[in-house]
């Protein structure tokens, strides 16, 4: 390999990464359930599959009843989770929260829901996508 | 560097670090780097041509995308790309040639992929995507108003049914003429983003030159009725990198700069 080669490969790198990353972002989207609008394949403003229809709502079991448990100091973090929601890193981020300490007194279990808005119908309904629960650190 | 080289890219560079510092990200851990790096460069100009000073801007963006990759839009993802452009520019003696073909072939990529996700997408071509936006929308929303009879307390009435979701199905409240009016303009937009990818990557004379108007008559049209700084001014960067006309030069510089002024649509006519 010759200098002019690798200089059109190294002239070609960015072009060549937007495409690598594009590829690996469809992957995701089609197995994993990666929000089109994220991952740097552009399909921004293409579903209506976004995280604004995706919601996660977490409850701990007390002896008083089930409480919701609020999430706002993790926003961040749901709205990545809920953008990329699998199985696997709902239960890291369920985990996550039985081990933090605001959780309402004497939570006995906590309980992640994922759900997705179905926008196909008017009046709109929330289809359960994922549900796990969790005893560690409880 | 050419000094000649040097005043070809001093415009597009500045203008990279712009939007780094302003419409990257407003997580600070980032922005405020990306501020320092503006300034450097701003007040010791001779920095902006070392390829060290563009490994620096590369990797913190690099940091920040795979930070925020979940989060962020792909602005960011395109503001690495362009980043990384400028790294390779900086090492070799035609900087403005490294430039001209990354930003030919990122527009067409980015304006192909756009258009390839949209038809591929089931609520999309159904109009679904345009016909939720236009009832539930804050930015979209002010079309459905302004076309249709539907209300602007009709909208914030829709956002607020949305929450309350999870609790049983909701009713959204629409219009007769949504509809027709989603479809409009769904395949307008197909329409646009689809010739933008042909002519950036088709490489005829006639294809050529329909380049950068097509990308401002894009820029025009979609950013002021949406206003994405972000993703808006980092396409007016490659489109000033990819022309080597003056007057379209000066007419993306012209748009670099207005383009943030449609966000305030928002608070002089909210929806």
């Amino acid at each position: 390999m010759n200098r002019s080669h690798v200089r059109a490969i190294l002239h070609a790198l960015p072009v060549v990464t937007l495409i690598v990353v594009a590829s690996i972002n469809a992957v995701l989207v089609v197995r994993y359930d990666l929000s089109a609008w994220h991952g740097g394949g552009f399909g921004m403003f293409s579903s209506v599959d976004h995280h604004t229809s995706r919601f996660i709502r977490v409850t701990a079991r007390t002896p008083q009843g089930d409480r919701l448990v609020d999430l706002e100091a993790y926003a961040a973090e749901v709205r990545a989770l809920k953008n990329l929601p699998t199985p696997r890193r709902m239960s890291a981020f369920l985990e996550k929260l039985a081990c933090a300490a605001d959780l309402p007194a004497q939570t006995s279990a906590l309980q992640l829901a994922y759900y997705k808005l179905d926008l196909t119908r008017n009046p709109v309904v929330a289809n359960l996508r994922w549900q796990g629960d969790t005893g560690a650190c409880l | 560097m050419r000094a000649s080289e040097q005043r070809a890219v001093k415009p597009i560079f500045l203008m990279l670090l712009i939007v780094c510092a302003f419409y990257a990200t407003t997580d600070w851990i980032f922005a405020v780097p990306f501020t320092s790096l503006f300034a450097a460069a701003v007040l010791c100009e001779r920095v902006l041509y070392h390829w060290f000073f563009w490994t620096l801007v590369t990797a913190l963006l690099g940091f920040s995308t795979a930070h925020l990759w979940l989060s962020e839009g792909n602005h960011l993802f395109l503001l690495f790309y362009v980043a990384l452009t400028a790294l390779v520019a900086s090492h070799t003696a035609t900087p403005r040639k490294v430039f001209r073909q990354n930003a030919r072939l990122m527009i067409g990529l980015v304006f192909g992929l756009a258009t390839l996700w949209k038809v591929a997408s089931e609520d999309y071509v159904s109009s679904l995507f345009y016909a939720h936006l236009l009832i539930t929308d804050d930015r979209l929303g002010a079309l459905g108003v302004l076309f249709t009879d539907l209300s602007r307390s009709d909208i914030a009435a829709n956002q607020q049914a949305l929450l309350r979701a999870l609790d049983g199905p909701v009713q959204l409240i629409t219009s007769p003429g949504i509809h027709p009016l989603a479809v409009v303009l769904t395949w307008l937009t197909v329409a646009m983003e689809a010739t933008i990818a042909v002519v950036f990557l088709g490489n005829t004379s006639f294809l050529r030159r329909l380049r950068s108007l097509s990308l401002l008559v894009f820029l025009l049209g979609t950013y002021t009725l949406v206003p994405v700084p972000g993703f808006g001014t980092t396409l007016a960067c490659l489109g000033y990198a990819e022309t080597s006309s003056k007057t379209y030069q000066m007419l993306f510089l012209l748009a670099f700069i207005l383009m943030p002024l449609t966000s305030l649509r928002y608070y002089l006519f909210p929806i």
